[in-house]
Order: structure tokens, then C-alpha cells, then sequence
């Protein structure tokens, strides 16, 4: 069965960065975060756990807003989804890598496919973790985050 | 003749038949029961006396019984006076009363009584009983001498059964019998059956060495007439080739080689022996009957060693055959079967290209095709099953089920790129391949060269061919099981990935909340109302799930029923009304007023329906408005579910039945659902007996969905 997700930028209308906000600067460590998923409910549950972590959250439903955003606003760390219309996140990892700046940006794996060799494949382009969404409590996001954002301090 | 004549005087000998018989069952089969015959067919004389009263004649062969006054079954038992008067019987006498040890043959020679000249050999067979071999002199050479050598001629070339060597060993056997003649072998082979080649010689002036004779030449013609033919030189004829035509005045007799019975491939003859005699006395009848009787003994001896080659080669055969076998066992790869079939066919049968098919219903599928002079070539390519009215030899191997061996192919009946190659083929071995006892593929063979297929090639090849395609049916079922297999791991990992994305949601903000730090009540009762809403999404997916495995392991066929499809589809829109209502659109059913019988599971068809119009209203694009109409047809009713929805575009219309597959374009609100809803759809249709088909759709223009069922008393098998 082919399921490649790349190839359905025809059922797209708006393919432009249009689904991303910002959080409100609560408690902010003046470090931007971005969540990059194609669920809503999921994406909107990761930003209010890292808004509550402290963190600027930026949001991107896809791969190309993604890479745009990410350009647009060097966020200091990526949450990277897998499965994903246009685009799949390894995909953006790859093309994340292979962009001079872009590739500063740690980027940390979420999904809930859990095949080992996906996993491998991620890790080998450059991922720093990759993190299986069933099991994970979103309240240590944050705590992901802090690991690998470089202290602006 | 010593030992065969000692073998005879051992024991004592009753009677004329019983020195035959005697002869005959020592003789083992053919050499020594021919030398037997030759007593009754030799051109000279022989008798056997008997003394009791007197003497009397207890066997005359049929060149005595022309010297007697009283011949053949007559002379039995008759006084030697009677019979030859000629012969003082006191001559007789004289023999028998000769000292000498009784299993030691006697020889006389000297005039006979009555005053011709004769040669007389005698042979004391017992006390009482003498064999007496006579010829009249002026023959060149005795007739006893004559039996000797004839006997250690056949001696040599009985006992070697190497092929390659039995035309030398005639020539050089046949020069010592008659030592005045050049000898010149050809041989008709079963693998040139029609060609007549020159084998071996003991001159250098006659001809060359694996030259061709011609039909018409003295060697040909006995060769296909299968009789000796004798002629004197200078003559039209020619002897052997044009070229070679002896100078001078001589005799030049072509002998056959043939044996009783048939020869395989239709020949007539093995081969001929040529004699040409030096000089210009002609040859004698005893030299005549001396030569033909060494030929026939020679077309035995060339027999035995062609029957003993051909066994050899096809154990040879048959060993690469069990070789290609045991390939076939350790490989699970179709590929690699047709490989080996091919490369080694070429090998096995000395063949220039072969060419795999298989059948598959009424198709015929051209699967590789392998050149001695290239590599092997996947064609892959499906023609219909007439595609073989192009050619006749391959088509008749198909239909008789017998392989069909014969010449070129219909050059312009192939693909063009295949026409060139085609073209240069000069023979074919056309081989349906037998599986379950049904042609399951064909394999054709061929050679540029003139030389064609032989019965054991032939078998050969259907021995290969026939293990070939059961071990490709054996790797074709093993891949599908692996594809199988895969597509079953695939299944499982999508469905993992389907179930843990609402699982996520719930356990994700269940943490949360746990932990307190919901910001405010309208967080915290957000957050509730995601996890009962994911809750009731994971619910259905695993409906969906279990549905999806079940229509999966019944794929077999559901229990038809009689139903009103009518009535079911009317049913349908009813329950999806409110969620029209709630899209703001419309939904309209065109159904005939009266029943319309469907064959299949109504419950099966409510859920399709359902399925197909709660999509119809989901992937709208703006207000939808869905039909859904009933069509019945001579043996089918078809169900159509029209939308003005947004339409799949026609590179994705074969995907949408794939498991997991759904609709998530650039819009805002995705769509929930489980991707599972067309694939159990159709997986269900199928059971039923019927289709589920993408009729038409496009991106912005709405799709067209059918459901296909039979109808009552439609012959269709389900």
C-alpha cells in the first residue's frame, strides 16, 4: 500500500503558513518553541503545556510552514511530527539539515510510530531525541526543551 | 572358427537341429546367432553326415542342396548316395575314420571323387558325425579361411562400444577381409539423421574427411534405398562426390548398414560402406556375400554403440535435470526459476534462445526470454490467448498438449523488437508446460543452426520445463505469502498508529490535569470535553478496526439473501437526514415506487450506504447536496451516491479503497475518521457478490460512488 504523503499537495486550497499563533508571553524564558503536528487537538495541547512550561510557542500544520516558520523566526528548539499531509517530517528533518542555519536548531522527533528503523533513520539525520507521543506526558516537554536550548543568559 | 567349432563338437550332438540350435543358443544376441545364419546363407557348401546303417545326410544348407540331386528338407535322412551322387560315399567314410581328436575340426582339401576341383573342409561334430564344408576351387580365398576372418572381423568391432571409433574399426576390418579395395565409411547420425557424412576411410584419394555425399551418388542411394548397389567404372554415376570420381577401370560397390527393425528418426539405413576394388577384376559373389554379410554384421555393432551413446547422453541429461530440480528446491524466488530454466535449457539441448510464458486465465504473459548470444531479458509483457493465431507451432503444442517440433516461427507475428532475432531462427522445440495436469505455461526453444530437435531433446526440455513450473508456481505463492505477510505487518503498524493518536490526547491531558495548572475552568473543561470527544473517536476506530479484520477473514462470501434494496437505501437516507439538516445541505433519493430484489446481506448494504453518504456529506465543499439514486439492470442493481463535495482527483481514485487512506486537504476542519470506511466498503461488496466503485469524481466537481449487487436468478457465480 503507498502511503506517501507527499504526494497529496493536491487536496490542498491554502497551503501558505496560515495555522500558527503565538502564545501569550505568561511566564516567558524568551525562548521560542516549534510544534510542528497536523492534528490540531494535539498541536493545541503541546502549546498550552509548553506555554505553561514558560516558552513562546509557535505552531506549524505542515511541512512547508514549517520550514518557513522556522526561517522566519530561528525558534531555539523544533517538536517535529511525523505523519503528515504535504510533507513528512522526515522530510523536514532532512531538508532542516541540509540548510546551513536551519541546522543550528535542535530538533526533537514526536510520533506515535514506533519502528525501530524510522526511529534509527531519524537520530542518523540529526534528531536529537525522538519521543513516541502515546507515551508522553506533555507537562515535560518543557523539560525536553530546557535540555537543549542553549541558556541566551 | 576354431573355438566356435569346438564349442559345437563338445557333447554329443543328436541331430542337423539340434547342431542349429546349439549354435543359435550359444550364440549371444546378434553377433554370433548372425555368424549361425551364415550356414544356411553361406556361399559355399555345407552338409552334415550322419553314419548309422550307412551314411545318410542330416543337414544341407542352401548352396549344397544346389549341388545335390535331392536339396533342402527333402535330403534329411536320405543315403549320401542319393543325395549327392557325385560323392563316393567311402570318401565320407574315410573322413569319419580319420585319427584325430574329436573336438579338433579336420581339413581337407583335394579333388573330389568325381573329378571337379573342390576345396573340402570337415568337421568331426562326433564319432558318428561330420559337418563337411565344399566350395569349388578358383575362388580366391577358402571358404573356411573366409568364416575365420568374417568371425575376427566381427570380433573387433563387436567389442568396442565407443561410437567415435566404430567407423575406423569397420574400414580397418573390412580392408583385411578383402585386401584389394579401398573402404570408405559414411554414416547417417541421429543427431544429422538426414545428412550422409563421410566417417572414415583408408584412402585419401576417395574423398575427404567429414565431406558431404549427395543423394544421388552411388553411396547415397544404397544408403536410402537400403540395398548394396555394385557398378563399374568409368560411369555416370558418381561414387562418392564429383571431386573424388576414382580414374581408371574398377568395380565400386555402396553397402547399407541396416538393421531389422526400425531405426529411430525414420532412417533407412545407418550409413554405407564403399567399396572400390583395385584393378579391373570385378568382384566375386563370395566376396559380394562376404562384404554385405560384414555390413549387416557392422550396422548391428553401429546400432548397439548409437543406442549405447544416445543412453549415455540421456543420463547425462537426466543428471542435469535432477541438478536443475534441486535448484528449483532451494530457490523461493520466481525470478531466479525462470533464470535457471532458461540458462540452463540452453546448455542441456544445445539450443540459441528460449523463451518462458505462462498462462493465467486467458492470457498468456511472455515472462523472459534468454539469447546464447546476450543476456537474459524480462519481458513481462500480456498478450490474449489469440494472440497465438500468429503461430501455428506454438498454438498446436498448446492445444494437443504434446510438444510440437519443427522450423521457423511467424517472424511477423512477434514485436517488432523480438523480429530480428526471430528471423535467424532455424529450428524449434515448442513444449507446453503441465501443471496439475493443465498447460500452466509454454517454453520454446530454438536453433539458428539446420541441426533440429530430437525426441530426446525434447524430452529433455519438458523434463526441465514441467519442474520449472511447478518450482515458479511454488516461488509465486511463497512471494504472495510474503507480500501477505508484509501487508498484514503494515495493516498492524498503521492501525498502532491510529489508535495511539486519540490515546495520546486522552492521556496527555489527563496528566495535565492531574497536575493541576489548567489556567482557568474554560481550559479545564476543554480539555474534558477533547478527551471524551477522542474517547468516542477511538471507540469507533476500533469498530472500525474489528470490521476492517472480519470483512478481511470472510472475504470468502457472505450468505446472500433476497432483500428490498429499496427499502435499504430509503432506510439510509433517513438516518443520515439530521446530519444533512445540521451541513445546512440537502439530500435527495430518486428510488423506484415498487421493490426492487437485490441479492446479499442488507446489513452489509445499510452499512456501505451509510458509510458512502455520512462521506458524501463530510467532504463537502460548501453546502452539500447528496443524491442517492437505484438503478436496477437486467442481472444487477446498482446504488449511486452523487455529492458536490470536494471531489478526489483521478491520480487518487485507485487509493481511496487502501486501508488508512483519507481525505485531508488544506481545509481548516479535517474531517474525522478512521480511513477504514471505503476499504471495509468494498472489502463487504465483494463478499456480497458485488462491487464497490469509484463511478467519476474530480477535485471541486463531486464524486459518483456505486454499489453493485446482483439480482435474483442472475447467473453469477458469487
Amino acid at each position: 500500500m503507498r502511503f506517501s504523503y507527499s504526494e497529496w499537495r493536491g487536496w490542498t486550497k491554502a497551503t501558505g503558513p496560515s495555522l500558527w499563533r503565538t502564545a501569550g508571553l505568561k511566564t516567558s524564558r524568551s525562548a521560542a518553541v516549534l510544534v510542528v503536528d497536523d492534528d490540531a487537538i494535539v498541536a493545541e495541547m503541546y502549546r498550552i503545556a509548553l506555554v505553561r512550561g514558560g516558552y513562546d510557542v509557535l505552531v506549524a500544520r505542515d511541512g512547508p510552514a514549517a520550514l518557513q516558520l522556522a526561517a522566519a523566526s530561528a525558534p531555539a528548539i523544533i517538536f517535529l511530527d511525523i505523519r503528515m499531509p504535504h510533507m513528512d517530517g522526515v522530510e523536514v528533518l532532512q531538508r532542516l539539515a541540509a540548510d546551513a542555519a536551519l541546522s543550528q536548531i535542535p530538533v526533537v522527533m514526536l510520533s506515535n510510530y514506533d519502528d525501530n528503523n524510522l526511529i534509527d533513520r531519524c537520530l542518523n539525520l540529526g534528531a536529537k531525541e525522538y519521543l513516541v507521543k502515546v507515551n508522553l506526558n506533555p507537562n515535560d516537554l518543557a523539560t525536553v526543551a530546557s535540555r537543549w536550548i542553549t541558556p541566551i543568559e | 572358427m576354431h573355438n566356435f567349432c569346438g564349442m559345437v563338437a563338445q557333447g554329443s550332438v543328436e541331430s542337423s537341429d539340434a547342431v542349429l540350435a546349439r549354435l543359435l543358443a550359444a550364440a549371444d544376441a546378434g553377433g554370433v546367432r548372425h555368424v549361425a545364419r551364415l550356414l544356411d546363407s553361406a556361399a559355399f557348401s555345407v552338409a552334415v553326415f550322419e553314419r548309422d546303417t550307412e551314411i545318410r545326410v542330416a543337414y544341407v544348407n542352401r548352396a549344397a542342396s544346389a549341388q545335390a540331386a535331392i536339396g533342402g528338407e527333402s535330403a534329411i535322412g536320405l543315403p549320401v548316395s542319393e543325395v549327392f551322387p557325385q560323392v563316393n560315399a567311402s570318401f565320407i567314410e574315410q573322413l569319419l575314420a580319420a585319427p584325430g581328436d574329436q573336438a579338433t575340426p579336420m581339413n581337407r582339401r583335394g579333388m573330389l571323387p568325381g573329378g571337379a576341383a573342390w576345396s573340402i573342409d570337415a568337421i568331426r561334430l562326433g564319432p558318428d558325425r561330420l559337418m563337411v564344408l565344399a566350395e569349388e576351387l578358383g575362388e580366391a580365398v577358402s571358404s573356411r579361411q573366409r568364416l575365420e576372418s568374417l568371425l575376427a572381423s566381427m570380433n573387433a568391432i563387436w567389442r568396442p562400444i565407443d561410437f567415435s571409433s566404430m567407423p575406423s574399426q569397420i574400414v580397418e576390418q573390412a580392408g583385411r577381409l578383402l585386401t584389394d579395395v579401398d573402404v570408405v565409411v559414411c554414416a547417417m547420425t541421429s543427431e544429422e539423421p538426414r545428412d550422409l557424412r563421410v566417417v572414415a576411410s583408408n584412402t585419401d584419394g576417395l574423398t575427404s574427411a567429414n565431406a558431404m555425399v549427395s543423394e544421388d551418388s552411388l553411396a547415397g542411394r544404397a544408403a536410402m534405398s537400403g540395398e548394396p548397389i555394385e557398378i563399374n567404372l568409368p560411369s555416370d554415376m558418381i561414387v562418392l562426390t564429383p571431386e573424388t570420381q576414382p580414374e581408371g577401370i574398377h568395380s565400386a560397390r555402396a553397402v547399407p548398414f541396416t538393421v531389422a527393425g526400425q531405426i529411430a528418426d525414420g532412417r533407412t539405413s545407418l550409413g554405407v560402406m564403399v567399396l572400390v576394388k583395385h584393378g579391373a577384376a570385378p568382384f566375386t559373389d563370395a566376396e559380394r556375400r562376404l562384404v554385405d554379410e560384414f555390413a549387416r554384421l557392422a550396422a548391428l555393432a553401429l546400432h548397439r554403440a548409437e543406442l549405447l551413446r544416445d543412453a549415455r547422453s540421456s543420463a547425462r541429461r537426466l543428471q542435469l535435470t535432477l541438478d536443475l530440480a534441486m535448484a528449483f528446491a532451494s530457490s523461493l524466488s520466481a525470478r531466479e526459476v525462470v533464470q535457471l530454466l532458461l540458462n540452463r535449457t540452453l546448455d542441456a539441448v544445445e539450443a540459441d534462445r528460449a523463451t518462458l510464458s505462462t498462462l493465467e486465465g486467458d492470457e498468456i504473459v511472455i515472462e523472459a526470454t534468454y539469447a546464447r548470444a546476450g543476456e537474459l531479458r524480462w519481458v513481462g509483457r500480456r498478450y490474449p490467448l489469440d494472440f497465438l493465431d500468429r503461430q501455428p507451432l506454438v498454438k498446436r503444442a498448446l492445444e494437443t498438449r504434446q510438444p510440437v517440433v519443427g522450423g521457423r516461427l511467424d517472424v511477423d507475428g512477434a514485436a517488432p523488437e523480438f523480429r530480428e532475432a526471430l528471423s535467424m531462427i532455424a529450428n524449434t522445440a515448442n513444449l507446453p508446460l503441465m501443471l496439475h495436469g493443465e498447460p500452466g505455461g509454454l517454453l520454446v526453444v530454438s536453433r539458428t543452426g539446420e541441426t533440429p530437435f530430437t525426441a530426446g531433446d525434447v524430452s529433455i526440455l519438458e523434463l526441465m520445463g514441467n519442474a520449472a513450473m511447478l518450482a515458479l508456481r511454488n516461488a509465486r505463492l511463497f512471494e504472495d505469502l510474503e507480500l501477505a505477510s508484509a501487508a498484514k505487518t503494515q495493516f498492524l503498524n498503521m492501525a498502532a498508529h491510529e489508535l495511539r493518536t486519540p490515546i495520546t490526547v486522552i492521556r496527555g491531558y489527563t496528566s495535565m490535569l492531574r497536575e493541576g495548572g489548567m489556567s482557568d475552568r474554560a481550559e479545564t473543561d476543554n480539555a474534558l470535553d477533547v478527551i471524551a470527544q477522542k474517547a468516542a473517536e477511538l471507540a469507533k476506530l476500533v469498530d472500525a478496526l474489528l470490521q476492517s479484520a472480519r470483512v478481511q477473514s470472510h472475504s470468502e462470501g457472505a450468505e446472500r439473501t433476497e432483500f428490498d434494496i429499496v427499502e435499504c437505501a430509503a432506510e439510509a437516507v433517513a438516518r443520515a437526514r439530521p446530519f444533512s439538516d445540521l451541513a445546512g445541505g440537502t439530500l435527495t433519493a430518486l428510488l423506484p415506487p415498487g421493490p426492487v430484489h437485490a441479492l446479499g446481506n442488507p446489513e452489509h448494504t445499510s452499512r456501505i450506504l451509510d458509510n458512502l453518504i455520512n462521506n458524501a456529506i463530510a467532504y463537502r465543499s460548501g453546502e452539500p447536496h447528496v443524491e442517492v439514486r437505484v438503478d436496477a439492470g437486467p442481472d444487477y442493481v446498482a446504488i449511486d451516491v452523487q455529492d458536490n463535495g470536494r471531489g478526489i482527483p483521478e491520480s487518487e481514485h485507485a487509493a481511496v479503497f487502501d486501508e488508512f487512506v483519507r481525505i485531508d486537504g488544506g481545509e481548516d476542519e479535517s474531517v474525522p475518521g478512521s480511513g477504514l470506511g471505503l476499504y471495509i466498503g468494498r472489502r463487504l461488496a465483494q463478499s456480497m457478490g458485488g462491487e464497490l466503485i469509484l463511478v467519476r469524481s474530480a477535485p471541486g466537481e463531486g464524486s459518483v460512488f456505486r454499489l453493485r449487487l446482483d439480482r435474483p436468478g442472475a447467473d453469477r457465480p458469487v
